[in-house]
């Protein structure tokens, strides 16, 4: 059968016709599907958007920053007075027998737990170690509030374990964002691990924060002390209305339970005033951090860090910081290298706030509080330089971050024994024993 | 002769020039797009850091989701138990099918019928 070849031409120009209104119409249908996506995206934008409380209040413009940056100043002194009150209260409350009260936590492995369960509790490791730096500075000895400091690094990684099941039902996506969110785990444990032990074995950290605090607390005049006891007194004057107000509002209490009332008093006001400034310098420093990591991707691991302690010192919260990475890790375009030394970076950033903390105190608890807040910047620097520094050593977080995501990607169990065990039931086992016993 | 020689010569020095040619274009072909991947990469790291804002209102931790790991954990358990149960069932009929085969070639001590109940039992 012969076929006239005018014909099969036109059937050829009619299958190409055919395919191209096809894929037209593919075309037509897949820009509508990307539009619905993006207005879903963009909906989900706007409720997610970052907003200050002011703006909700109708407030515009220049008058919206200067009232966010007012609110930003007014949170850090009633941070520092809040550290003040609970310095005051711990010092009532346990009437200079506070090594005695604190007895149960003289085993370092139970004050880690105490620090990693208190961190894990309130999701905020700034939370825990400004109470702390309060403790010291009212007579909680520095062997106590040591591991506690380093229990605190340890709970802040939960937060970003926790941000990683927002990706479950996305297997890569959640291979990705666990393998980012618990390199931080594995990174925390192993500083614990080695610097924990040359701590008791040497008290470098406490040597080391000493050396540092004794010139500024000395009587003898020289520029480093009378700078110090200016800016103690310059911060005393702004913060201790406040304070003196609290203690005199619980002065009808008896001694013990004004003590821990104001304790109570402070906790609370740091709770809420850490989850505060937080909120409002996430606002007030988007630009700045976008900016931070535009000029750190494309380099090395350390622009990493710095990026990453720069950016915890803008938002003041190491939380934050490293929840960031679980989204940019899931959506493939960060790779757990690249977000690593980030992570180590918020280690660093998060220590400014213990170190805020700690001018609420002039002299001797001044001395005290500096050292328990330097102890933990020294204690992540000190996890910075063996572990990231060491070839051996730094490979091995991310290799352990990775199989115990692969493993978690396939069986949930695994990420769910993971995340309970080493945030909930271990610390709780632990405290409980020795409570018991 | 000598100048089909010296052709043939110049032939294989210009296959070999091209072949060298060729090579060098592949190799900066490869270059090209490792650096155009490289510059994607940067573009799309780029645009993601231009979500920060979305995902910095993102990094609030949910409990619920915690509650979905123990739903997922739940479901993953029961459908292993379940695949194990399966499995049983389907070992045991091959088990009681071998065994009825057993008993029917046993004779008829031992019919068929009782070598098929012995695995369920």
């Amino acid at each position: 059968m012969t076929v006239d070849p005018s014909a099969r031409d036109r059937a050829e120009d009619s299958t190409a016709l055919r395919d191209r209104l096809e894929d037209q119409q593919d075309a037509a249908v897949q820009a509508e599907r990307a539009s619905q996506l993006a207005e879903e995206v963009t909906e989900q934008d706007a409720r997610k958007r970052l907003i200050s409380v002011f703006e909700d209040v109708g407030l515009r413009g220049r008058a919206l920053d200067v009232a966010n940056w007012l609110s930003v100043v007014a949170g850090i002194w009633v941070l520092i007075t809040a550290v003040s009150v609970i310095g005051d209260g711990f010092g009532l409350a346990t009437g200079g027998e506070a090594e005695n009260l604190f007895d149960f936590a003289s085993n370092p492995l139970i004050a880690l737990m105490i620090g990693l369960a208190g961190t894990a509790l309130t999701q905020s490791s700034s939370t825990t170690t400004s109470i702390t730096v309060g403790m010291v500075a009212g007579g909680l000895p520095l062997h106590i509030a040591i591991p506690i400091l380093m229990g605190a690094n340890l709970g802040t990684t939960m937060t970003n374990t926790l941000v990683s099941l927002g990706m479950i039902r996305d297997k890569d996506a959640f291979r990705r964002g666990f393998a980012v969110a618990t390199v931080h785990d594995f990174f925390n444990l192993l500083a614990v691990f080695i610097i924990l032990p040359l701590e008791l074995m040497t008290g470098f950290l406490r040597r080391a924060s000493e050396a540092v605090t004794a010139p500024m607390a000395s009587a003898d005049g020289s520029w480093l002390a009378s700078g110090f006891e200016a800016v103690g007194d310059g911060i005393g004057f702004v913060k201790d209305p406040g304070a003196d107000a609290i203690v005199f509002g619980t002065s009808l209490l008896p001694e013990l339970w004004q003590g821990i009332a104001l304790i109570v008093v402070g906790i609370a006001l740091i709770m809420l005033v850490i989850n505060f400034i937080g909120k409002m310098l996430k606002v007030l420093m988007v630009g700045q951090a976008q900016k931070v990591l535009h000029n750190a991707i494309g380099r090395g691991p350390v622009s990493g860090v710095t990026s990453g302690a720069l950016m915890t010192v803008m938002v003041q919260s190491s939380s934050t910081t490293t929840a960031l990475t679980v989204p940019l890790a899931g959506s493939g375009h960060f790779g757990l290298k690249q977000l690593y030394p980030f992570t180590v970076g918020a280690n660093i950033g998060t220590t400014m706030t213990a170190l805020i903390a700690a001018f609420a105190f002039t002299g001797a608890e001044g001395q005290l509080a500096l050292q328990a807040a330097l102890i933990h910047l020294f204690f992540s620097l000190s996890a910075l330089v063996l572990i990231f520094c060491i070839p051996g050593l730094r490979n091995l977080p991310p290799m352990a971050a990775q199989t115990l995501a692969d493993l978690s990607a396939e069986r949930k169990i695994y990420a769910a024994v993971w995340t309970l065990g080493v945030f909930v039931v271990l610390p709780l086992s632990l405290i409980s024993v020795s409570v018991m016993l | 002769m000598t100048a089909e020689r010296k052709d043939q010569e110049e032939l294989r020095d210009m296959e070999v020039e091209l072949e060298l040619i060729l090579q060098d274009a592949e190799v900066t072909v490869a270059k090209i797009r490792e650096e155009l991947a490289q510059h994607r990469q940067l573009r799309r790291q780029r645009e993601q850091i231009e979500r920060l804002p979305e995902y910095l209102a993102q990094t609030e931790v949910r409990w619920r989701d915690m509650r979905v790991l123990l739903d997922e954990v739940r479901s993953e358990l029961s459908a292993g138990e379940q695949d194990a149960a399966e499995a049983n069932g389907a070992a045991g009929a091959s088990d009681a099918g071998a065994s009825g085969a057993d008993g029917a070639a046993e004779g008829s001590a031992e019919g068929p019928d009782e070598g098929a109940a012995r695995p369920a039992s």
